[in-house]
């Protein structure tokens, strides 16, 4: 008798425990707002997949949503309910291209009760929790865009998957145990990623002139830092800030909890070390892995440089480059091609030189070449690899630096995304590319990421930004 | 008699009767300016208001008699001032795209328009795989995907 009142007991006590450490969630609120028929509304029929019990189209659509609500909301504390337009109407898109989803949020606060920085842009979301307070009260939306009353938005594209004109071929995976096929764009992922944006993973600065958004800096950019220039964003003048949006490689995440805690997501950086001569020797961190091949390690490959003939190697290698690092040009034929030529020629390694001005080759794979590639190999840019060619008796290291963390600069602080082409809405609001691995706010939804299980160094921006994040 | 008219600019003259309704009415409604265009096109006896020469590529449709007439300078740049602000609500320039929102508690905000949504794409490469990009308006994400046609961009050479 006496142990089943202490059952009961600890089971009263554990739901106290669990009620009042759920207190705080944030509650994130999906408002669909398509219309009769499609999107969330879709009535056609579905097998469950991958723990999404839905057995509509519509309802699949609906599980997922909510499922990246709870999983964000269970990260955040806000006393105020956060609000998504949501849609899943037709975007934008092709046989082979589209538009995957829109995000963000829906409006932005300065000046609040319990604004930790004066003078500076908040997402709505985040502005309520710290204000205690719905800044823009009232029912929710009816549609996309209207002068209401919901935090932010995100749209995406439901001709994926159903209009057969649309990305043919791919659909989006509605599972929530993060297992989509080759073939599937796993749509919790994208949607961890697009909700983040709503959150406040985002600058609103204008980054093609690099004007404030009304005259006031945001919270984002204030905590980001480039290397060249040696400023952060809101000490910069508006020509700072548009330079340094497409300044590649040099521009940095500022956010202690960020630094901090990098180590734990991120693996050693990939390094070019140019061991002599002298006059180009140095660890150089800016080139592009291949796609295909063999992993770099930390004790690495080390050969001297031997320029290929023929230099563009679409052909069999004539000249001696056994035991060396082949220096090859891009063109002509793949990637994959030029490397299974060098490692026929009994080269340990591959160095591919852009054939154009800036940017780095794509070194992606070549599926119809299935001989296995043994050998590593990394594109680097027309100037370092000019540079090399030049150079005489270089000889290089391709390899993983343990002491430092790939997509971070010298003092450890993660790299933002800052491509030359500043056409881009990807610029400053997402992590570099080098970020290894895969980061969830990278522009790429890669296949690695884990987004049911974890948000990686986002719930640290977010503690950077000021959000007061759940344990 | 209340005069009222549409308003568009467009590349061909002709096409602009197509849209012009629908673009000029949607502008209008967007920028809650309706009245104040009917105010001003009725005060077309101002001297700044008189028809005068313009450039061709601007029109003014009267709807009451369909016929078209070259645009007021006030009219012209009322064309001007809200085909540029639909562009950029449409395409991305985050210097006008929002509504100012004051609260009586000291706090501000800014309603975001489109001009701030972030977009995000995907387009198959030659070799199968996909391949990412953003972009900050509907524009800038269909000139990527113009861009990532397979025919244009392959990642494998």
């Amino acid at each position: 008798m006496l142990r089943s009142k202490l059952y009961i007991l600890a089971l009263v006590v554990g739901i106290a425990m669990l009620a009042a450490q759920a207190a705080d969630a944030a509650k994130i609120i999906i408002n669909p707002v398509d219309p009769a028929g499609v999107g969330f509304n879709d009535p056609s029929w579905r097998a469950p997949v991958g723990g999404n019990r839905g057995h509509s189209l519509g309802q699949q659509r609906l599980n997922v949503f909510q499922k990246a609500a709870d999983l964000w909301g269970r990260r955040l504390k806000s006393n105020v309910k956060i609000i998504y337009t949501a849609a899943f109407s037709p975007l934008t898109c092709s046989p082979t291209s589209a538009v995957l989803a829109r995000s963000g949020p829906d409006s932005i606060f300065r000046d609040f009760t319990g604004a930790p920085k004066a003078a500076t842009w908040f997402s709505v979301a985040e502005a309520n929790s710290l204000y205690n307070k719905d800044l823009t009260p009232g029912h929710p939306d009816v549609g996309i865009y209207d002068p209401g009353n919901d935090d932010a938005i995100v749209w995406i594209n439901g001709d994926i998957g159903v209009n057969p004109g649309c990305l043919t071929g791919y659909d989006w995976y509605y599972g929530l145990d993060d297992n989509a096929a080759g073939n599937q764009i796993d749509l919790l992922a994208t949607l961890m990623h697009e909700m983040g944006h709503g959150l406040g993973f985002l600058t609103v600065m204008d980054k093609s002139t690099g004007a404030l958004a009304d005259g006031y800096t945001d919270i984002y950019i204030d905590h980001v830092y480039d290397n060249v220039i040696g400023k952060m964003y809101p000490q910069m003048t508006n020509g700072q800030r548009a330079a340094s949006a497409v300044n590649v490689n040099n521009v940095v995440w500022t956010g202690g909890h960020v630094t901090w805690r990098a180590p734990k997501f991120l693996g050693p950086e990939p390094i070019l070390t140019i061991n002599t001569p002298g006059s180009i020797a140095g660890d150089y961190d800016y080139f592009q892995m291949a796609a295909f091949g063999p992993a770099l390690t930390i004790a690495g490959v080390t050969g001297n440089v031997v320029m290929a003939s023929p230099l563009i190697a679409c052909s069999p290698i004539t000249n001696n480059v056994a035991g060396s690092i082949a220096l090859i040009l891009r063109g002509t034929c793949t990637f994959k091609a030029k490397v299974l030529a060098a490692q026929n020629a009994g080269a340990i390694g591959v160095i591919i030189v852009n054939n154009a001005a800036s940017g780095l080759p794509g070194m992606g794979n070549d599926a119809t070449i299935t001989t296995p590639i043994t050998i590593p190999s990394i594109g680097v840019t027309y100037t370092l690899g000019v540079a090399i060619a030049n150079a005489p008796g270089v000889n290089v290291t391709l390899h993983l630096d343990p002491t430092r963390m790939a997509g971070t600069d010298d003092y450890g602080r993660v790299k933002l995304y800052t491509p030359t082409l500043m056409a881009s809405g990807s610029t400053l609001s997402h992590w570099d590319t080098s970020c290894e691995p895969s980061l969830l706010m990278e522009p790429n939804i890669t296949a690695g990421l884990q987004a049911a299980k974890t948000v990686d160094l986002t719930s640290d921006v977010f503690r950077d930004i000021g959000w007061h994040v759940r344990k | 008699m209340e005069t009222r008219c549409g308003l568009v600019r467009v590349a061909i003259m002709c096409l602009a009767l197509g849209l012009v309704l629908g673009l000029g009415a949607a502008i209008a409604s967007e920028n809650g300016t309706k009245s104040a265009d009917t105010k001003a096109l009725v005060t077309n006896n101002d001297a700044a208001s008189q028809p005068e020469a313009s450039a061709g590529m601007v029109v003014a449709i009267d709807k009451e008699s369909g016929q078209l007439r070259a645009p007021t300078s006030a009219e012209a740049k009322q064309i001007d001032d809200a085909w540029d602000k639909f562009v950029k609500l449409e395409y991305g320039d985050r210097s006008t795209g929002f509504t100012r929102i004051s609260s009586a508690d000291g706090s501000h905000g800014l309603k975001l328009g489109p001009a701030f949504a972030e977009f995000d794409m995907v387009s198959v490469g030659a070799d199968g795989k996909l391949r990412f990009g953003s972009a900050s308006s509907t524009e800038e994400a269909i000139q990527w995907m113009k861009a990532n046609a397979p025919s244009t961009q392959d990642d494998s050479r």
